[in-house]
């Protein structure tokens, strides 16, 4: 047959067609994905050349621990007249093309906000030693170029307030935490709750549940069922997922949870009785200042409440309506013992479940 | 140990059992059908996570969940029609195509995420309106059973009742005879007289409507926002649930309740606090017993001949 040939062509052509606008498709959305984020309008004030800032996420800004410093630079933008520009879901693998386009446009001072990050952080630290770089956690036992600003979230202080109010307002001694991986940073707020807990209920049994894996809310809402069940009726939410299933279970009024990072009351009023909140302002400010002083300081930050780091942020409404007045005063003559410098949580960065028994 | 019993058998966990098996038989049962026909569609995860996406954008700018599965059905439909002119029409690759559709959708879901919602607060958009548990009278009144199995979404009936009419027509009509012969020879089957390309056609609809369905479950059900790549692998546990079930849809419904049950167990003996297995081996249950079965059941029994084979008609 003559037209063997040329069918044939045309089928090999379609195919070629569609499978060039899939490419396209995918390509130009993962472009737009990982491009930086085009600037938004710099505020007209200030008179100097505005200092560039730019940061860098793993994970979308929905993340809450990406949510803190967006947030905060984006109020810096506002308030201090920096110019901020970022790009979100960088994977680790291309981290270091993200951040060398950031350079090449001139930023002063760049963010790598992911643990991922750190050989890039470092590498591009030693390459560019006059470029203001900040980690955003990351080993601490080893050499940092001088460079660099390593943070991480010390958030446990506001864990260890958040673990009192549990512990002392539990009616069947049993607390929860639903949390992703046992990593460092995390176990940190594990540790810090469950110790505030045991601090003033030395009877509490504490129920911890890994998910190992970051944004899985349906998985998530199955352990806070699970806890819930078992009886648990404070929740430290750490992922996405727990506020849902104390409504799915009818439990509202009975079992309480708190927020993580970011103040997550508003995403179930009558269920979060406070967040663990993380709070950069006061620290972009600082890098800020330093960047525009030229009196830029790297080395290990890590502060926590008495900085204004680490804030226990409450419901109001529901804890007015629900926290006893004993509970309510331990917790704050406490908070002022961590805002003197006169206490701290202690800090734990594994999970060992026979430490609580 | 009574504890521990009580755990094995409480009402709570045979509710979550049923619960975290939903999305896994909805879109299970449509990629059943199309191995059954021979064809080997991986892009299920991705089908159902453009669900997920689509089900959430149409129920959080109509704020009707009827728009939302509406919205994710005709996504998911569109995305099997191309999966099946790549595969079908044009005998593409299917593990290769399926694989690129996966991809696609952890990036295009996420993209269209941030063109749809430009950052604008710490709280993530979510819907004022999911579908919710709706308990059947009089059965969720037994003891057991009824919170057990009857106090749940309709995804949940539908599923259930999905898995029986599958047997029944892969079994008992000459339907499911027809599409067991495609997928055993699709070239006798075609000289038989038998639309070869139709009937895959028809089937990758189908399971475009199951997949997406079984997405739009996590966000507008089960949750009520769209997060990042949610649905979290689930499309590949079904293909293998499927594998190990030996394409029988009885077995895979055997095997998705197992799976969900040790999903839920492990979640269980965590949040129990039972630290004589430490909580990595718990999370490694589910797949480690599912492997155990496979080794266990029979080998005899043997897929469909042709599937993940291309075909093309001969002239």
């Amino acid at each position: 047959m003559a037209s063997e040939p040329r069918r044939k062509a045309l089928k090999y052509g379609i195919v070629a067609i569609v499978a060039a606008v899939v490419a396209g498709v995918g390509g130009y959305a993962a472009w737009q994905a990982a491009r930086p984020a085009p600037a938004p309008t710099p505020t007209p004030a200030p008179v100097e050349k505005p200092i560039k800032v730019a940061a860098i996420y793993v994970t979308p800004l929905e993340e809450p621990w990406n949510t803190v410093l967006h947030e905060s630079l984006t109020w810096a933008q506002e308030n201090l007249g920096i110019e901020y520009v970022y790009s979100e879901k960088v994977d680790t693998a291309d981290a270091e093309r993200v951040a060398r386009e950031f350079i090449d446009a001139g930023v002063d001072v760049l963010f790598t906000h992911s643990w991922g990050y750190h050989p890039v952080a470092i590498k591009l630290g030693e390459e560019f030693p006059d470029l203001a770089l900040a980690q955003g956690s990351g080993p601490t036992d080893i050499e940092w170029p001088p460079n660099i600003v390593l943070y991480d979230y010390w958030i446990q202080d506001a864990a260890y307030l958040a673990g009192m109010a549990a512990g002392m307002m539990t009616k069947g001694d049993q607390i929860g935490v639903v949390t992703a991986y046992a990593v460092p940073d995390v176990n940190r707020l594990v540790n810090g709750y469950i110790a505030g807990a045991k601090s003033v209920n030395p009877n509490v049994k504490a129920s911890v549940v890994y998910l190992e894996s970051w944004f899985d809310p349906v998985r998530a809402k199955e352990a806070a069922r699970a806890m819930i069940d078992g009886g648990v009726d404070f929740i430290y939410a750490e992922r996405f997922g727990v506020f849902e299933a104390i409504r799915e279970a009818d439990k509202v009024g009975q079992v309480y949870a708190f927020g993580n990072i970011v103040d997550q009351s508003p995403l179930d009023p009558e269920v979060v009785l406070a967040s663990i909140v993380w709070d950069l302002h006061s620290f972009v400010e600082l890098l800020v200042e330093m960047a525009k002083t030229n009196t830029w300081q790297g080395g290990i930050y890590d502060w926590g409440m008495k900085e204004g780091w680490a804030k226990l942020v409450w419901n109001e409404d529901l804890k007015a309506k629900v926290v006893p007045k004993d509970v309510l005063e331990a917790i704050e003559a406490k908070q002022e013992e961590m805002l003197k410098g006169e206490f701290a949580a202690p800090i734990y960065e594994d999970w060992v479940p026979e430490r609580w028994e | 140990m009574s504890e521990f019993i009580d755990l094995l058998i409480s009402v709570g966990i045979a509710s979550a059992m049923i619960r975290l098996m939903t999305p896994l038989l909805l879109a299970g049962v449509g990629e059943l059908f199309v191995q059954k026909s021979g064809v080997l569609n991986l892009g299920v995860e991705g089908i159902m996570l453009f669900g997920a996406f689509f089900a959430f954008i149409g129920t959080f700018f109509t704020g009707n969940v009827g728009y939302g599965l509406a919205l994710a059905i005709v996504v998911g439909v569109a995305i099997n029609l191309l999966f099946a002119f790549l595969t079908v029409s044009m005998a593409v690759d299917q593990v290769v195509t399926g694989l690129a559709i996966n991809i696609a959708a952890i990036g295009t879901t996420s993209y269209l995420y941030r063109a749809t919602f430009p950052y604008a607060t710490a709280i993530p958009a979510k819907t004022e309106t999911i579908i919710e548990v709706e308990p059947i009278p009089f059965l969720s009144s037994i003891p057991y059973i009824g919170p057990a199995l009857f106090s749940h979404t309709v995804f949940t009936y539908a599923a259930l009742l999905l898995v029986p009419v599958a047997a029944f027509m892969i079994s008992r009509t000459s339907w499911g005879l027809r599409v067991k012969a495609i997928g055993e020879d699709p070239h006798v089957a075609d000289l038989l007289g038998l639309n070869v390309v139709r009937t895959r056609y028809f089937i990758l609809i189908m399971e475009g409507v199951l997949a997406a369905l079984a997405g739009s479950m996590l966000s507008i059900s089960q949750y009520n926002m769209f997060l990042d790549n949610m649905t979290q692998g689930r499309g590949y546990i079904v293909v293998a649930l499927i594998i190990l079930g030996r394409w029988s849809p009885i077995n895979f419904l055997a095997g998705s309740l197992f799976f969900a049950y040790i999903d839920a167990l492990q979640l269980r003996i965590q949040a129990a606090g039972i630290t004589i297995i430490p909580y990595q081996f718990a999370l490694m249950l589910p797949y480690l017993a599912s492997f155990a079965a496979l080794a266990l059941v029979g080998r005899r029994v043997k897929g469909p001949a042709s599937l993940a084979k291309p075909y093309k008609k001969v002239k």
